[in-house]
């Protein structure tokens, strides 16, 4: 085989191929700048749980929102041998230059769409498969507006927004939204937003176009990003930070569903973890 | 602007708009592949026309609905065609002479092989498409079949440059280790 054999072949394909590679079209990305990074994670927060409670998450953890999130029992039964290993030298994060405002939806018209619940059945029927962490480290579990996600669609019924969003942190205010931890005036933990029709780029944080590199994980394209996250209070004269925490993003696409995850004050280990079990389908060994 | 159709409607009644409709409907993104490949503007223009006379030769009695697929890999068609004249007038070595003496006699006897190769391949190739996610196989599809540039296929999948370079690679690697398994890879 040759490149001019290759090339005839790719005239002969189908035509529903060529359709699908003209009539693709991202969404319309939605950007906008926050000065407050602090503010904009507390809109996100409060938008997730009173817009988008969501929740895919493990059998477990669904039953009861009040446990504490586990590995998947499937994985109990899998030798620890057989575990894929992923090697941190070679996930590469890229510095995030700015965050768009990711709490930002697109506004449907009621006029011509209509905002409908689904269940967890409901979720998993359209998705395919339960698209959740296999993986959530100990300590922090399922939010409890998990359970439903609320989703558009157009008076034909066709989804139009399917965007579902799980969390799972450290622990919650009597509202449902994450609770700050005690030293950091920050949520501890993540949370995962899942689309098929592709949303997801209305609400992605902003990178240095040359500058972001995705990594591999078993096959799949990963972008990680990180941040070095400044939280309140601020000092009155000089608007200085109390301090610093972590922030990590993960956007990768996998089985014809996007994802993004944005974890806080947590080990890159622990993202890639959660990250590379999703992508696997059971736990991970992440080494250096 | 007029629905497939109808232009192809226009097509069967033998009418000039049909092609005025055509170019107007497609003939940007006709002209932006023909010029991916042929990178020469003069010579994109005439493979868009070519492609033109060939719909309007072929219809009737084809009747295409959707219309864009179908004149895109006519354009492709002519435009790779150019191409791959235009390579072999530059490379004016003996050994490509010979060669394309040799092309003449035994033209025939390829093209059909040729043919039948490459709609075998093109078969394991919609396999292999199968298996990749949408924005994969769109990813794939502008790169191979539209000529996008990186930059392009970025701006319309909304990923950076870097990341369409990095997942062609892995779909590539991907479809190398799909073709060898199907013993394709030659």
């Amino acid at each position: 085989m040759n490149a001019k054999l290759f090339s005839k072949a790719i005239g002969e394909i189908k035509d529903t191929y060529y359709e699908e590679a003209a009539n693709y079209r991202r969404g319309k990305p939605v950007w906008v700048k926050w000065g407050s990074i602090a503010a904009c994670l507390a809109v996100v927060v409060f938008t997730a749980f009173s817009v988008l409670p969501a929740y895919l998450g493990q059998q477990s953890t669904m039953d009861d929102p009040n446990k504490t999130a586990v590995k998947n029992p499937d994985n109990d039964t899998l030798p620890t041998t057989d575990n894929p290993n992923i090697s941190m030298d070679k996930i590469i994060f890229n510095e995030i230059a700015e965050l768009s405002d990711a709490a930002r939806k697109k506004w449907y018209d009621p006029e011509l769409y209509d905002t409908i619940t689904w269940d967890k059945d409901k979720i998993i029927d359209y998705y395919g498969n339960d698209p959740t962490s296999m993986y959530v480290p100990d300590g922090l579990t399922a939010a409890p507006g998990n359970g439903t996600a609320r989703v558009f669609v157009d008076k034909y019924g066709n989804v139009v927004e399917d965007t579902v969003w799980l969390g799972f942190f450290h622990d919650y205010y009597e509202d449902g939204s994450p609770k700050f931890t005690e030293d950091v005036a920050a949520v501890n933990g993540f949370s995962i937003t899942a689309s098929k029709i592709g949303l997801l780029n209305d609400c992605l944080y902003i990178l240095p176009e040359n500058e972001v590199t995705a990594s591999d994980i078993g096959g799949t394209a990963v972008t990680f990003g990180y941040r070095s996250m400044p939280y309140g209070p601020y000092d009155s004269e000089t608007h200085e930070p109390s301090g610093y925490y972590d922030m990590y993003v993960a956007e990768f696409e996998y089985d014809g569903i996007e994802y993004q995850i944005v974890a806080e004050q947590m080990e890159a280990e622990e993202v890639v973890k959660v990250v590379s079990s999703i992508i696997f389908g059971k736990d991970v060994t992440v080494g250096k | 602007m007029l629905d497939d159709k109808k232009i192809v409607e226009l097509f069967f009644k033998r009418s000039e708009q049909a092609i005025r409709e055509l170019d107007s409907k497609y003939g940007k993104t006709c002209y932006t592949l023909a010029f991916n490949i042929v990178n020469c503007r003069r010579d994109a223009e005439e493979c868009v026309n070519d492609a033109y006379l060939g719909a309007w030769n072929a219809i009737p009695p084809a009747r295409p609905i959707p219309l864009l697929p179908y004149i895109l890999k006519i354009v492709r068609n002519v435009s790779l065609k150019a191409y791959w004249r235009k390579e072999s007038s530059k490379r004016n070595s003996t050994y490509t002479v010979a060669m394309e003496e040799l092309e003449a006699c035994i033209a025939d006897k390829n093209n059909v092989e040729d043919i039948i190769e490459a709609k075998e391949l093109a078969s394991t190739i919609e396999s292999f498409l199968d298996t990749l996610t949408v924005k994969e196989r769109v990813i794939f599809m502008r790169r191979y079949a539209y000529v996008d540039t990186y930059s392009d296929i970025a701006k319309r999948v909304g990923i950076s440059e870097k990341n369409v370079s990095v997942r062609l690679a892995l779909i590539r690697k991907k479809m190398k280790k799909y073709l060898i398994e199907r013993e394709r890879f030659i």
